[in-house]
């Protein structure tokens, strides 16, 4: 999905997989490069899904999703 | 030919776009979220696309407020058993189904909620001359039934709400969802119920809620979501707080299937209209259908004079093979109000599949059973 591996990554974790699946039209529809991946258990023991897009994207993801309920975290 | 005129119980033909969906998900698998490989993603996604296709269909942009019911039956008892009641008072339209009235019933024993019932006319179309004059807030709630599953007619949803103020709406839309226009933000419904296996053509045991404030109802069921897990407590976010269990996922690329290959009616609305028309001719039957046929949907029935129903819907099936269905079709309220009761009558509900062809010959079947003539 064209990803850096030198650079960090952001993980959106949403309040339900309905979000998820909104959240994930608007950013494939913008074109970003994103995966869906399962929460990382360090951050939430949800047992669902979330988005990981580069950290670069965190001001039009903030911008795009404005409208979602999101928790957003760096990884590396 | 098409003979069967029983598309208020369930559709049948259904759209090549539902068995074709339903088979894909069959051969694919995989579950609605709760894990994040291909196989769970792309069926969350196709849930989601039905979710905002069901959304379109009854005119809402809240998405996120439509949730996924086994059929509409299920959607009307998670509204009238998840309210509260303050007022004790409900008022209903004269053309209710028992998925209406029986839980209406089990509050009045339970709870003591009694119900009053819209002035209407003799077609059971609500008066709203009469209906302006009724003091709406000694009401907890309304009840409409949107296309009477009885004699087809089609309800003013609209200006009812409009009379309604603050006092919330509740509308089955059982027999409207696909056949009839539903402008559900436009109309200010406060929620929706329907099916997806009527009008709108897809399977059985799928149906969806509308509901415009989730804190109108509490939740029925309480269970897994795939979300907030963490927690004993249901989620207070839309759909997942009235969503508990994994859904019907077959059910849903069903509905996908019918939502996304709609199909156009293959009968001229004027033919239609001379049926209805030929048959009130016909003196050894008395058709029970709008009394304006600006708010009549393709349901329709007739009450045979010299007969009983069973025996009429029993020689249109062993001579001409014509498929209807006979007796009180769960709605006696409607059937009280319309005169009908209890014997009721011989309900004819047509599907976009038919053609004129089909409905000349259902005409004949009639003419014949009248001894030949009009």
């Amino acid at each position: 999905m064209g990803e850096k591996s030198d650079i960090g990554f952001l993980i959106l974790i949403f309040s339900n997989i309905h979000q998820v699946m909104r959240a994930e039209q608007v950013i494939a529809g913008k074109g970003y490069p994103y995966r869906i991946v399962p929460v990382p258990s360090n951050l939430s023991s949800e047992c669902g899904l979330c988005i990981r897009i580069e950290s670069s994207y965190k001001d039009i993801v903030q911008s795009d999703l404005k409208d979602f309920k999101i928790e957003i975290h760096n990884v590396d | 030919m098409n003979l069967y005129f029983d598309n208020s119980s369930t559709s049948f033909p259904k759209p090549e776009g539902v068995s074709q969906s339903i088979n894909e998900y069959l051969h694919h698998g995989g579950t609605y979220g709760r894990a994040a490989y291909n196989r769970v993603i792309e069926v969350s996604r196709k849930v989601e696309s039905t979710r905002s296709l069901l959304a379109n269909l009854i005119g809402t942009s809240l998405v996120s407020n439509v949730v996924y019911t086994s059929n509409a039956t299920h959607a009307i008892n998670m509204v009238i058993r998840g309210m509260k009641y303050p007022k004790k008072r409900v008022i209903i339209s004269p053309l209710e189904h028992n998925a209406v009235c029986r839980p209406l019933q089990n509050l009045f024993q339970t709870s003591g909620v009694e119900f009053d019932v819209f002035p209407h006319y003799p077609d059971g179309r609500i008066d709203l001359q009469k209906a302006g004059q009724i003091s709406y807030a000694n009401y907890d709630l309304a009840v409409i039934n949107h296309v009477s599953n009885v004699n087809g007619v089609i309800q003013p949803v609209k200006e009812i709400k409009g009379m309604l103020g603050v006092t919330p709406l509740l509308v089955d839309a059982s027999q409207s969802a696909g056949r009839v226009e539903i402008r559900a933000d436009e109309w200010g419904l406060d929620a929706l119920a329907l099916t997806g296996h009527k009008g709108i053509m897809g399977p059985t045991g799928i149906g969806a809620l509308f509901i415009r404030n989730p804190d109108m109802t509490d939740p029925l069921i309480f269970g897994g979501t795939g979300s907030n897990s963490e927690s004993y407590l249901q989620p207070i976010d839309l759909p997942d707080r009235l969503e508990a269990g994994t859904p019907n996922i077959v059910g849903i690329y069903g509905l996908w299937g019918a939502l996304s290959s709609p199909v156009d009616y293959q009968f001229k609305h004027e033919r239609f209209a001379n049926l209805l028309q030929e048959i009130s001719m016909l003196h050894s039957f008395k058709l029970m259908a709008a009394d304006n046929p600006d708010y009549q949907s393709d349901v329709f029935s007739i009450k045979p004079i010299g007969m009983e129903v069973s025996e009429l819907a029993g020689i249109l099936f062993e001579k001409y093979s014509v498929e209807t269905r006979s007796g009180l079709h769960c709605a006696p309220l409607a059937h009280r109000s319309l005169g009908s009761f209890p014997t009721g009558t011989v309900r004819f509900s047509l599907s976009k599949f038919h053609t004129d062809d089909d409905l000349d010959y259902l005409m004949s079947c009639l003419i014949k059973i009248n001894g030949g003539k009009i």
